[in-house]
């Protein structure tokens, strides 16, 4: 079981957690002028990076707030969580 | 005497009772009032002004006076207990006071049943089905959390050193973690062992 931290209450269970996925996917402006392509592009497609992601989670049986977090899809490590709307944390492989 | 009501946990009285026992004293407790108040962070003084009563903004923490408590639910949400009579005055004060500001406060006495646990086993007994760190070093009187316990979603909120917290549950799953908790308490009342416990 993962031991994440939650940018408000501090390390629970993952079983208290809900993933959203990937995160920082920005809602096109104007849909109705989308190709299809590019709509199904926004609403499907995801990044399946090996090693470090920034995801989306929620805090479903604490304090039902969503927060981002940085997590190694291979190892699981937890690099750290940040506030949605905060600037982006570098992932630890890339330079800052 | 206290407000308790008809609940769900009626018929569980007797053996919610007869569960206690020194090292871990389990109890119904009393209907409360329950407001819950969603507000932005400018109007938490505001709310603390109307209510007499400072909102906690650290998280996982409640404020408590007397007869009320101010709990924290989120970082723009408590959740106000205090007695049932006052809870349409508290609303009237709460919608007065941020009146034109975006913000809600409902009542939701109905929401949730209380339930205490207290002893020096109390710790011993909720660690059986919750994955909170609930050592005095990481948890103590005044803090609260939002948790599952026995995989039930719980508010938990520890009251004193003794330790007594109170375990807040949803109506529906109250009578499934009273018996929960019923079990877990049992192998306290055991007689010690002659040569195995010590």
């Amino acid at each position: 079981m993962l031991l994440i931290s939650c940018p408000w209450c501090g390390p629970r269970d993952e079983t208290e957690f809900h993933c959203g996925g990937e995160a920082h996917i920005a809602r096109p402006l104007d849909p109705p002028a989308l190709p299809d392509a590019a709509w199904a592009g926004y609403v499907f497609m995801r990044d399946n990076p090996k090693g470090w992601m920034r995801e989306r989670w929620m805090h479903a049986q604490g304090c039902r707030r969503w927060f981002n977090l940085v997590r190694h899809t291979v190892t699981h490590e937890i690099a750290g969580a940040y506030l949605v709307g905060a600037p982006l944390p570098p992932l630890p492989d890339e330079c800052p | 005497m206290a407000d308790r009501g008809t609940t769900i946990l009626d018929p569980l009285a007797a053996a919610i009772a007869a569960a206690s026992c020194e090292e871990a004293r389990l109890s119904r407790l009393p209907l409360v009032g329950q407001v819950t108040l969603r507000a932005g962070r400018d109007a938490v003084s505001l709310a603390g002004v109307a209510l007499d009563l400072a909102l906690p903004t650290e998280p996982n923490r409640v404020a408590s006076d007397g007869g009320r408590a101010a709990v924290w639910l989120g970082p723009d949400e408590w959740l106000i207990l205090l007695p049932r009579g006052d809870v349409a005055s508290t609303v009237a004060r709460l919608e007065m006071a941020l009146d034109g500001g975006h913000f809600a406060a409902v009542d939701t006495s109905a929401a949730r049943l209380g339930l205490a646990l207290s002893g020096p086993a109390a710790r011993q007994v909720l660690a059986k089905g919750c994955g909170l760190d609930l050592h005095p070093r990481a948890f103590a009187p005044g803090d609260c959390a939002q948790t599952a316990l026995a995989r039930v979603p719980v508010l938990l909120v520890q009251r004193d050193e003794a330790p007594t917290f109170w375990v807040f549950v949803r109506p529906s799953y109250a009578v499934f973690l009273a018996r929960w908790l019923i079990d877990a308490i049992a192998e306290l009342r055991l007689a010690p062992i002659p040569g195995l416990d010590t």
